[in-house]
């Protein structure tokens, strides 16, 4: 696949562009609608540096919990499910240590900066 | 003809109405934010000479009503209007306008100086001073509004812990979506959901971005669109949000702690809510911004508004997600 520039490096260049030359000559609604715009770029671009890790990651842990095989969603299906029904609760440590890692991998594509993050508490 | 041209064309036509000598608009700007209301800075000739107001219209309001529980503008400035000696700092209705007037469902009010920014408020030296006001004049206006009797105001939806709970998981299960933490929450918040009480007059959507301060402190509490009748510690839960801290520590609105903020508001409302009580209503603010925030995905999604600005806050879900994760995890 041809990769120079990679899709990351195309992503950081029309954010640049847009942050550094286009931002500075606009104003009212669409400058605000223009920031959002850099932002998702933002989330694109790190969706593609991260999402693909953390996505196997998750899997891997919720074969572990559900004994169980099958793409992410499917999984999902299984867990929702099993909270549902209460046969997950709160105090299954294992389950409450994927979601909140699966959280914090997500909020790092979503919104690094978010402080949520920082109050989340470190995992025994 | 711009849709800001055809706006301002329509307002100039009902000038004479808006204040005893106003008799002409002469300019109308789009404020920046507010993804589902548009609001519009009026500039109009009173007297002579410039004055202020704000437009307040929906463009969406259909489909807003439909999946919100947006009591729309028309009830709002209603209710506003009996709200105005109860001694709650709230802008004045200026006009409602008629469908015939070609402004679109919404209504003009007195404009209010201040600033709305949590970020500016929450940071800027000049905010200094009514930061340390906000405690008190929070706590006040909260306990002013949750005492007002019921039979002074427009009739308003009843809506208490256990009903937003079921509206929104119906909301969720429409969906279709996966989500385990909303599940887990939502499991957590049905087995801890309180009795319903008295029901008072609840703002519903009280938290920073909806208060105007000035540099002494809270000038006017906007957005009424999800008033209701329920439990007045869900203005206090959502006050607390952490979505509406903006990085501050402090719990209540990013401006006070969680139990002097309680001590000024039991005092004057004669109540005796604990921080306890609002473990519950701060889950189930998160869990309701994290189902909103999909909602207005959704609207992205249809085609109903295919702008930028309302199909990223879809990717704010993860944050509320962060934040049920980080509140599970303390009352657990």
């Amino acid at each position: 696949m041809n990769d120079s520039p990679s899709a990351v490096e195309i992503l950081g260049a029309i954010t640049n562009l847009l942050k550094d030359r286009i931002a500075p000559e606009i104003s009212g609604h669409n400058a605000y609608a223009l920031r959002v715009a850099i932002n998702s770029l933002g989330i694109v671009s790190r969706e593609l540096e991260l999402g693909r890790q953390a996505e196997a990651e998750a899997v891997a842990r919720l074969q572990d919990i559900l004994q169980d095989s099958g793409t992410l969603d499917e999984l999902n299906v299984r867990l929702c499910e099993k909270i549902r029904s209460g046969e997950f609760t709160l105090d299954d440590k294992a389950v409450f240590r994927h979601l909140k890692q699966t959280t914090i991998d997500q909020v790092r594509i979503d919104q690094p900066g978010y402080s949520g993050l920082k109050y989340a508490k470190p995992s025994d | 003809m711009t849709q800001s041209d055809e706006l301002l064309k329509a307002l100039r036509s009902v000038a004479h109405r808006l204040g005893g000598n106003v008799t002409d608009v002469e300019d109308i700007k789009r404020l920046s934010g507010g993804a589902s209301q548009e609001t519009w800075l009026l500039t109009v000739t009173d007297s002579g000479s410039p004055e202020k107001l704000i437009l307040r219209r929906s463009p969406f309001e259909p489909l807003e009503e439909r999946e919100s529980q947006a009591i729309g503008l028309h009830a709002e400035a209603e209710l506003l209007k009996s709200l105005e000696t109860a001694g709650i700092p709230i802008p004045r209705i200026i006009y409602v306008p008629e469908d015939t007037d070609g402004i679109g469902v919404a209504y003009i009010m007195s404009h209010i100086p201040g600033e709305t920014l949590p970020q500016r408020i929450l940071r800027k030296d000049e905010f200094a001073v009514a930061r340390e006001a906000l405690t008190k004049d929070t706590a006040s206006a909260l306990a002013k509004l949750h005492a007002t009797p019921v039979g002074s105001i427009p009739d308003l939806p009843t809506s208490n812990a256990s009903d937003q709970i079921a509206q929104y998981e119906k909301i969720l299960r429409n969906f279709g979506l996966n989500r385990p933490v909303m599940e887990l929450a939502l499991q957590w918040l049905k087995a801890n959901c309180p009795d319903a009480g008295e029901p008072a007059l609840v703002h519903g959507d009280f938290r920073m971005g909806n208060l105007m301060i000035d540099q002494k402190g809270l000038a006017s509490i906007l957005d009424w669109e999800l008033a209701h009748l329920g439990d007045p510690r869900e203005d206090i839960g959502w006050l607390c949000t952490n979505s509406w801290r903006f990085g501050s520590p402090l719990r209540v609105g990013g401006f006070s702690d969680l139990p002097e903020f309680l001590d000024t508001y039991n005092d004057m409302a004669g109540t005796q809510f604990t921080v306890q009580d609002i473990e519950f209503w701060e889950c189930l603010s998160s869990f309701k911004w994290g189902i909103m925030c999909l909602m207005m995905y959704e609207t992205f999604q249809s085609g109903n508004d295919p702008s930028i600005e309302r199909g990223s806050i879809g990717r704010r879900t993860s944050e509320t997600e962060m934040d049920l994760i980080n509140i599970l995890e303390r009352v657990s």
